[in-house]
C-alpha cells in the first residue's frame, strides 16, 4: 500500500481538479451539481487499479466523469419516470418530500442491481418481488406460461446474486 | 461481505435459487419445503447462500413497500418507472469516448460504458441547457445561437458546411455571412443547416428559429428566407414570417403568423390564442418537476404574455383567466384540471 501522498490521485486532485468541475459544467448546465459529480470521480479514480500506468490523467478522468454523468442521467430519467407513472395513476398519492427521496433511492438500487436484465425478466421479477404475486398470477398477466416465469425468477436472482461477488459480470 | 470459495459457493447459490423460486412460487407443496428443510440444515454453505437469496434487493423493497403502507398506490409506478425507462443498452455513438479514452478504459477493470443515444445523447451534446436556462453562443464563423431551456445541440462545422444538429428543444439562429469565403480564400461560402429528426432547415443568409418535438419540428423564419428538407426529400423555400411543420415526410405550412414563438429570447412566453396545453409544455422547460394536464383542459385556448423566469406567476395567472384548478403535490408534481 502506497503513502497517501504517492498515490497519483492526490497529484491529480491538484493539477486537474479544477479542470474537472469546468469540464462537467460544460457538459451539465449547472454549475452546482459539477463540483458534486467531480468529487464522484475522484472517489471512482481512487478505487481504479494500475493507475499510476496511465499516460494521460485528464483522458482517464473525462472518462471516469462520463460514466459518473451516466449514473447522475439515469438517475434523473428514474425520477421522472417515476414522477410520470405516478401522476398517470389517479388512485395514488404522492408522498411527502421526505418518503419521495428514500423511494428514488430504493429506485435506483433496484435498478442497478437488475441493470442488464431483459424487460420481460425484470418486469415478472418485479411483481414476484415488488407485489407479491404467484408465478400463475405473474404469467397471467403478462401473458406467458407459468415456466416462463420459472424461468424468468432463477435468471433474476442469478444476476442479483452473483453481483455481491463479481461472479458472472460482464 | 464475506464470500465461500467460488466453486462450491456457486453450485450453493444456484440450488439456493432454485429453491426459492420453488417456494415462492405459490404452489409448493409440503413435502418439497421438509425436502428444503433437510438441505438447508445439511451445510453451513447452504445457509449461506440462502441467506444471500433472500437478501436480493430485501433493503429497497422494504423501503418502497414501508412507504406504501402510508401512500398506498406507489407499487405500480414504481415498477413501471424501473421497467418504462429502459436501463442502459449499448448502443454505439460518435464520440462519447475517443480513442486515447477508449484504450485507457481497459486499465480501469470493472465496470461498463453505457451509450444511450437520447437523454444522454443530450447531456453529451457541445451545447446544452437545463430547466430554466437559455445559453448564446457565438458560433466559430460569427453566427449567433440561442438555446432555449431544455435543449441540446451539436455543432459540426468543416470545410463543406456548417452544420447544426438539434438534439432537442429549440433554438434560434443568426446567421453570419461565412467568414471563410470572405477572406479572398477562394473558397465558396459554406451552407448553414439546422437540422432535426424530421429534416433540414437552410439558412440562405437570415434569422430562424427551429423546435424540435417528438414527431415533428417547426421552422420560423423571422428575416429573409430558409430552405426545409423533410427526411422523405420533400422541399420548401420558406420566406420571411412564413412558419412550417416538418414531420419527416411532409412540409405543412403553419396557418397563423408565428414570429412570437421566438418571444423566450426576450425570456417571455407570448401566447396568441394557443391551445393550454401546448403553454404548459412550454413552460414545463422553465419549471423544476413534473407538470401533467388532464386532455380536456390542454384544449382550452389562451392569450397573454407569461415571465419565463417565474413560472408559479404564469401559472396563477392561468388559474386566474382559466377555468382550470393547478394542484401542487410536493415541489415536484403539478397536476392541471378542468374545474
Amino acid at each position: 500500500m502506497n503513502p497517501p501522498s504517492a498515490h497519483p490521485a492526490g497529484r491529480w486532485y491538484t493539477s486537474h481538479h479544477a479542470w474537472l468541475v469546468v469540464w462537467l459544467q460544460r457538459k451539465m448546465g449547472c454549475p452546482h451539481g459539477a463540483a458534486d459529480l467531480a468529487q464522484d470521480t475522484f472517489v471512482r479514480v481512487l478505487a481504479a487499479r494500475e493507475i499510476e500506468q496511465v499516460v494521460e490523467p485528464r483522458a482517464f478522468l473525462t472518462t471516469l466523469a462520463k460514466r459518473v454523468l451516466f449514473s447522475h442521467w439515469r438517475r434523473r430519467e428514474l425520477e421522472q419516470a417515476y414522477l410520470q407513472a405516478l401522476a398517470e395513476s389517479p388512485q395514488a398519492t404522492a408522498p411527502s418530500p421526505e418518503d419521495m427521496a428514500v423511494l428514488h433511492e430504493a429506485l435506483q438500487a433496484i435498478d442497478q442491481r437488475l441493470n442488464g436484465l431483459p424487460a420481460k425478466v425484470k418486469q415478472a421479477f418485479l411483481l414476484h418481488r415488488l407485489d407479491g404475486l404467484t408465478h400463475v398470477q405473474i404469467a397471467c398477466e403478462m401473458g406467458i406460461s407459468v415456466t416462463s416465469v420459472e424461468r424468468y425468477m432463477k435468471q433474476a436472482y442469478l444476476h442479483c446474486c452473483r453481483q455481491d461477488t463479481g461472479v458472472g459480470q460482464p | 461481505m464475506s464470500s465461500a470459495p467460488c466453486g462450491l459457493a456457486q453450485d450453493a447459490l444456484a440450488t439456493a435459487v432454485d429453491w426459492q423460486v420453488r417456494l415462492t412460487s405459490g404452489s409448493a407443496s409440503a413435502g418439497e419445503h421438509a425436502d428444503f428443510a433437510r438441505w438447508l440444515s445439511a451445510d453451513a454453505r447452504h445457509q449461506a447462500a440462502w441467506q444471500r437469496v433472500q437478501g436480493v434487493l430485501a433493503e429497497p423493497v422494504g423501503q418502497i413497500h414501508h412507504i406504501d403502507q402510508r401512500h398506498p398506490g406507489q407499487l405500480p409506478a414504481v415498477r413501471r418507472s424501473l421497467t418504462a425507462a429502459a436501463a442502459p443498452v449499448s448502443r454505439q455513438r460518435r464520440g462519447i469516448v475517443g480513442g486515447s479514452a477508449l484504450m485507457l478504459l481497459a486499465s480501469v477493470g470493472a465496470g461498463y460504458l453505457a451509450h444511450r443515444s437520447q437523454p444522454l445523447g443530450e447531456l453529451l451534446a457541445d451545447l446544452h441547457t437545463g430547466t430554466a436556462e437559455t445559453r448564446h453562443t457565438l458560433l466559430p464563423d460569427g453566427s449567433g445561437l440561442d438555446l432555449n431551456a431544455r435543449s441540446a445541440a451539436d455543432v459540426h462545422f468543416d470545410h463543406g458546411r456548417r452544420l447544426v444538429r438539434l438534439r432537442a428543444g429549440e433554438l434560434l439562429v443568426q446567421v453570419a455571412r461565412d467568414a471563410l469565403a470572405d477572406r479572398s480564400s477562394g473558397l465558396p461560402a459554406r451552407p448553414f443547416i439546422v437540422q432535426t429528426r424530421h429534416g433540414t432547415a437552410q439558412a440562405m443568409g437570415t434569422r430562424y428559429l427551429v423546435r424540435q418535438e417528438a414527431d415533428r419540428s417547426l421552422v420560423v423564419v423571422l428575416e429573409h428566407s430558409v430552405a426545409l428538407q423533410t427526411g422523405d426529400g420533400a422541399q420548401r423555400i420558406l420566406r420571411e414570417g412564413q412558419a412550417a411543420w416538418m414531420d419527416g415526410q411532409r412540409i405543412e405550412m403553419a396557418e397563423q403568423p408565428m414570429a412570437h414563438q421566438a418571444s423566450w429570447t426576450e425570456g417571455v412566453l407570448d401566447v396568441r390564442d394557443e391551445p393550454l396545453g401546448d403553454v404548459v409544455a412550454a413552460l414545463g422547460a422553465w419549471r423544476k418537476g413534473l407538470v401533467r394536464i388532464s386532455p380536456a383542459a390542454a384544449q382550452l385556448r389562451v392569450f397573454g404574455v407569461f415571465r419565463l423566469n417565474d413560472t408559479g406567476q404564469a401559472l396563477q395567472a392561468l388559474v386566474d383567466t382559466q377555468p382550470i384548478t393547478v394542484t401542487h403535490y410536493g415541489p415536484m408534481l403539478t397536476l392541471i384540471d378542468v374545474q
